[in-house]
C-alpha cells in the first residue's frame, strides 16, 4: 500500500502572525492559520488591543519580521531589582527588526495608558526609551513586550557609559559640522583671492580665513592631537602624525606669511583636509556602530534580566528557555538543537542542566510541568557567552586589514623621509618658500587615507551584506581565503538533505490509520511529526495509557488492545530509518522514512561544477544511499563517499584548498580540518567553535552567495590598492618636482579618497538594489 | 568694492548664527539616532 492512498494532499499555509510558510500539523499548530501556539497568542493579544494595523504595516512591505515569538514566562516577576522611583527607563528590546515593530512598540502608551506616558524606539540600537506615569510599573511594560514576542532587558548600570557614548557621538558630530562650516567659509574667502582680489581686500580675506581656521585646527582637530599624543606615549607610528605635522606646519607658516604681509597662505587647504579626514572617520564609525545590528546589546555587563538566579520556576510544554537552569523535579524532553544540532528531543533527568535556547518538548512521566532552578541568566548563560564570542570576533580586524594598514604606514614613513630630505635640500639652497610648499604638497597629496579607510570599509560592508543575506562571518579572513578553494565537500544528512524526516512509504492497513493517529498525535518527536504530516488530520481513536519512551517508541491501549510504534531494528541512525506498527505483538506494517534532497541542491551543485569547483559528498550514511544521492546530483561516484566516521571525514579533506559545508555535531572535525567551514543552521555552539561561517537560515544557495561575495571583496581590495598606489606615485612625483602646489594637492588629495570610497560604496549599493528587485 | 566691508561681516554673522543653531540642535539630541526617524515618518498618523 502506498502512502499516496491515505495521505491528504499537502497545502502550504501562511501563518497570519509571522508570515512564515508551514505545513499544517495538528500536533504543533492550533489551526491552519497559525504555525504555532505562540503566534496565535500574540495575534489574539494584538487584535484584542486594537493593534491589527501591525499586520497591515507588515504586509505593505514595512515588515521583515520572520521569527515566531517567544512564549512569555508565566508567573515571574520582572525586574525585581529595579529602582522603582525612576520615571524614565531604557529597555533593550531583542527581536526588533522592522517598521511594524517600531509602530507596535511606540503604541505601548495607548495600550498601557495608566503606566506609560511615552515610548520611543531607537531601531538601530534596539533601545526603547520609556517614560512612566507616577504609578507606572516597569514590570507591566516588560510583560506586555514579552507577550508580544520580543525580549525586553532593563538597562541600569550601563547608564553612565551610555551617557558618555552619547556625548562622545555628539562631540564628533559637532567637530565635523564646525570644521565643515568654517572650511566652507574660508573657501569663500580664498576664492576671492584666487579670482584676483588684491590689495587691502585680499589682506582682509586672508586675515578672516586665518581667524576662522583657528577653531578648525584646535577644536575640530582635537582627535588628531589626541591620537598623536597617544602614539608618542605608547611609542608606535600613527598615520595621524604626518597629517597633523603637515597641518601644523601649514598653519604656522601661513600665519608667519600673514604677519609679513605675504599672500602665501594655506588656510583653505588645511581646513578642508581636517574636514575631509573627520568626515571619513565619522562615516566609518557610524558604519561600525551599526555592524550586524548587534550593538550594545543584552549580553553586555550590568543588564538586568527578568529571572533571578536561584529562583524556582515551572516549565511548561513548548516553553523556550531564556536562562540556564538545573532540573529539580519531573524529568522532561527538550529540544536543544540550538546548541547541538540534534533535533531529536533529549531526556533531561533531575539534577541535569538545561541551557537557554532549549525548547521543552514533553515530559517523561504523566506530568504536565517540571520544576527548574535558575542557574544563570543574561550574560552568564551559555548561549550569551557564545554570542559574546561571536561579537568579539566582529571587532577584530582581518589579516588583509592589517596588511593594508602596514602598507599605508610604510608608505607614510617613506613619504615622511622623502619629505624631510626634500625640505632639507631646498632649505640648504636657501629656498625656504619652495621647501615648505613642495614638502607640504607631498604630504598632503600622498595622505594614505584612501587605503587606510577603504580597506576596513570594504570589510565592514561585506560583513554587513553577508549578514543581510543570512551568513554570519566569524573570521573576516574568510573573504581572502576563499580564493584558495578548489574543492567543496558537502555533508549529506542535514546539509544536502532536509533534516526533517519525511515518510517514504507507509504500509499500514487503512482501517488502522485512526489508531496510528491516536498514537502519534500526542508526540512531538520528529518521527511522530513526520507521520502526522503524512497521514494528515482526521478521526483518531480514543487512547488510554499513552506513553512515550525516547529511543524506543510510543505505546497506548486502544479499545482494549495494546498498540505501539517501535523503532525498527534496521536502525534509526542510518539513511532510511523505519518504525514498525504493532498491535498486541503483531506487526501491522512498517513505515519507512527518507531525508529528501533540498530543492536548491541540484542547481547549486551544477553551478559549482560550472565554476570549476570539484564537488564531493562525505557522509556517515550507507554507501548505497550516498551513491544514489550522487547520481541524482550528477556527481562522479568516486567523489561521493559513504560509511564514514567523523574522523574519516576529516581525513578525506585536503586542508589547503577545501571548503566544507556541514551541519554540526558529526561534522565538527571536518569543519575544523577544512580551509574554511560553513556550518548550516542548527548547532550554533559547535559550529561557531569550529567553522568560519555560519548560516542563519538553512539555504544551500548561501554557499554560492558567499563565494560570489568573497570574490567581490577581493576585487574591490585589489582595485583600490592599485588605484591608490598609482595615484600616489604620480601625484607624489609631481609634488617633489614642484609641479603641484599645496592648494592643488589639497584639492586632488580628497579626490583619490573619495573615488576609492565611492567605488567601494557603490559596489555594495548596486548589489543591494539588485536584491531589492528579486 | 567697498560694499565688501559690509558684506563680509554679514556673511560671517549668518554663518555664526547657523553654527550656533547647529550646536544647539546637536546638543538637543537630534543627531543621536539617525535611523529611526527615517522609518518613523513612513507610518501614518492615526485619525482620532
Amino acid at each position: 500500500m502506498s502512502s499516496t492512498l491515505i495521505s491528504e494532499p499537502k497545502i502550504l499555509h501562511k501563518c497570519v502572525h509571522c508570515s512564515l510558510d508551514f505545513y499544517y500539523n495538528s500536533s504543533t499548530c492550533p489551526s491552519p492559520d497559525y504555525c504555532c501556539y505562540g503566534c496565535k497568542t500574540v495575534y489574539e493579544l494584538l487584535t484584542q488591543s486594537g493593534l491589527q494595523k501591525f499586520y497591515d504595516i507588515k504586509s505593505e512591505g514595512g515588515g521583515t519580521c520572520f521569527r515566531p515569538p517567544l512564549p512569555a514566562l508565566s508567573g515571574t516577576a520582572y525586574f525585581k531589582h529595579w529602582d522603582s522611583s525612576a520615571r524614565s527607563v531604557q529597555l533593550y528590546v531583542g527581536g526588533v527588526h522592522c517598521t511594524a515593530c517600531l509602530w507596535l512598540l511606540e503604541k505601548i502608551p495607548q495600550v498601557l495608558a495608566e503606566d506609560v506616558i511615552s515610548a520611543r524606539l531607537d531601531i538601530g540600537k534596539s533601545l526603547l526609551f520609556i517614560e512612566l506615569t507616577p504609578d507606572g510599573e516597569v514590570s507591566t511594560v516588560a510583560s506586555l513586550i514579552r507577550a508580544w514576542g520580543y525580549r525586553p532587558e532593563l538597562i541600569t548600570e550601563t547608564r553612565d557609559i551610555q551617557v558618555l557614548q552619547k556625548k562622545e557621538n555628539q562631540r564628533q558630530v559637532l567637530e565635523l559640522g564646525i570644521a565643515g562650516a568654517l572650511a566652507g567659509n574660508i573657501m569663500l574667502m580664498s576664492i576671492g583671492v584666487y579670482a584676483g582680489a588684491s590689495g587691502g581686500i585680499a589682506t582682509l580675506f586672508d586675515w578672516v580665513a586665518g581667524g576662522l581656521s583657528i577653531p578648525v585646527v584646535f577644536y575640530s582637530g582635537r582627535s588628531l592631537f589626541v591620537n598623536v599624543r597617544r602614539s608618542i606615549q605608547q611609542k608606535y607610528f600613527s598615520i595621524d602624525t604626518p597629517i597633523l605635522l603637515a597641518i601644523l606646519v601649514a598653519f604656522f607658516w601661513s600665519w608667519v606669511n600673514l604677519f609679513n604681509g605675504r599672500h602665501e597662505v594655506y588656510f583653505d587647504s588645511l581646513t578642508s583636509l581636517v574636514f575631509l579626514i573627520l568626515a571619513s572617520r565619522y562615516v566609518l564609525s557610524t558604519l561600525r556602530r551599526y555592524d550586524l545590528g548587534l550593538t550594545s546589546s543584552v549580553e553586555k555587563e550590568g543588564v538586568e534580566t527578568p529571572v533571578v538566579v536561584g529562583e524556582t520556576l515551572i516549565l511548561k510544554i513548548n516553553q523556550n528557555l531564556s536562562f540556564d537552569a538545573i532540573l529539580r523535579k519531573g524529568a522532561c524532553f527538550i529540544n536543544q538543537a540550538f546548541l547541538t544540532g540534534e533535533s531529536a528531543p533529549v531526556l533531561i533527568n533531575e539534577g541535569e542542566s538545561i541551557y537557554a535556547g532549549s525548547i521543552v518538548m514533553g515530559f517523561a512521566e504523566s506530568i504536565q510541568a517540571s520544576q527548574v532552578e535558575v542557574a544563570a541568566v543574561g550574560a552568564e548563560t551559555r548561549l550569551a557567552k557564545i554570542i559574546e564570542q561571536l561579537k568579539q570576533n566582529k571587532g577584530q580586524s582581518s589579516r588583509v586589514e592589517k596588511l593594508y594598514d602596514k602598507l599605508a604606514k610604510a608608505l607614510m614613513l617613506m613619504v615622511f623621509l622623502v619629505g624631510s630630505v626634500l625640505f632639507a635640500w631646498h632649505g640648504f639652497h636657501g629656498q625656504w618658500q619652495e621647501a615648505i610648499s613642495r614638502t607640504m604638497a607631498l604630504f598632503i597629496v600622498t595622505c594614505p587615507c584612501a587605503l587606510a579607510f577603504a580597506t576596513p570599509l570594504n570589510i565592514s560592508f561585506a560583513l554587513r551584506e553577508s549578514f543581510w543575506r543570512g551568513l554570519i562571518i566569524k573570521n573576516p579572513d574568510a573573504f581572502e581565503l576563499s580564493q584558495k578553494i578548489k574543492k567543496i565537500f558537502f555533508d549529506k544528512t542535514g546539509t544536502l538533505t532536509n533534516s526533517n524526516l519525511k515518510v517514504k512509504s507507509l504500509a499500514v492497513p487503512l482501517s488502522e490509520i485512526k489508531n496510528l493517529r491516536a498514537l502519534v498525535s500526542r508526540s512531538k518527536h520528529p518521527v511522530s511529526c513526520a507521520i502526522m504530516s503524512d497521514i494528515g488530520l482526521g478521526e483518531a481513536s480514543l487512547a488510554s495509557n499513552w506513553r512515550e519512551n525516547l529511543g524506543v517508541g510510543v505505546s497506548a491501549s486502544i479499545a482494549g488492545r495494546a498498540y505501539s510504534l517501535q523503532k525498527s531494528n534496521a536502525g534509526l541512525d542510518i539513511a532510511e530509518p523505519a518504525v514498525n506498527f504493532y498491535c498486541d505483538e503483531k506487526n501491522l506494517g512498517q513505515i519507512v522514512f527518507s531525508n529528501p534532497l533540498r530543492a536548491e541542491a541540484f542547481q547549486l551543485v551544477g553551478d559549482l561544477h560550472k565554476s570549476g569547483y570539484e564537488v564531493h559528498i562525505l557522509s556517515g550514511d550507507r554507501n548505497i544511499v550516498v551513491q544514489s544521492v550522487a547520481k541524482l546530483l550528477n556527481l562522479n561516484s568516486k567523489n561521493a563517499k559513504g560509511d564514514l566516521f567523523p574522523e574519516d571525514k576529516a581525513k578525506c579533506i585536503d586542508s589547503s584548498n577545501s571548503l566544507f559545508v556541514g551541519d554540526g555535531i558529526n561534522d565538527v572535525l571536518a569543519l575544523k580540518a577544512a580551509t574554511l567551514g560553513i556550518a548550516m543552521h542548527g548547532g550554533l555552539q559547535v559550529a561557531l567553535e569550529n567553522s568560519s561561517i555560519y548560516m542563519i537560515r538553512p539555504d544551500l544557495n548561501l554557499v554560492r552567495e558567499y563565494l560570489q561575495l568573497a570574490k567581490k571583496v577581493r576585487r574591490i581590495h585589489l582595485i583600490n590598492f592599485i588605484y591608490s598606489s598609482l595615484y600616489n606615485a604620480v601625484s607624489g612625483g609631481l609634488a617633489i618636482f614642484g609641479l603641484m602646489n599645496p592648494l592643488v594637492a589639497a584639492i586632488v588629495m580628497p579626490l583619490s579618497a573619495t573615488s576609492v570610497f565611492a567605488y567601494t560604496y557603490y559596489s555594495y549599493r548596486a548589489s543591494k538594489l539588485m536584491r531589492g528587485k528579486t | 568694492m567697498n560694499i565688501l566691508y559690509m558684506l563680509i561681516p554679514m556673511a560671517l554673522g549668518l554663518g555664526l548664527i547657523f553654527i550656533y543653531l547647529f550646536i544647539r540642535v546637536v546638543r538637543s539630541g537630534q543627531y543621536d539616532d539617525l535611523k529611526t526617524p527615517a522609518v518613523r515618518i513612513l507610518l501614518d498618523e492615526e485619525k482620532k
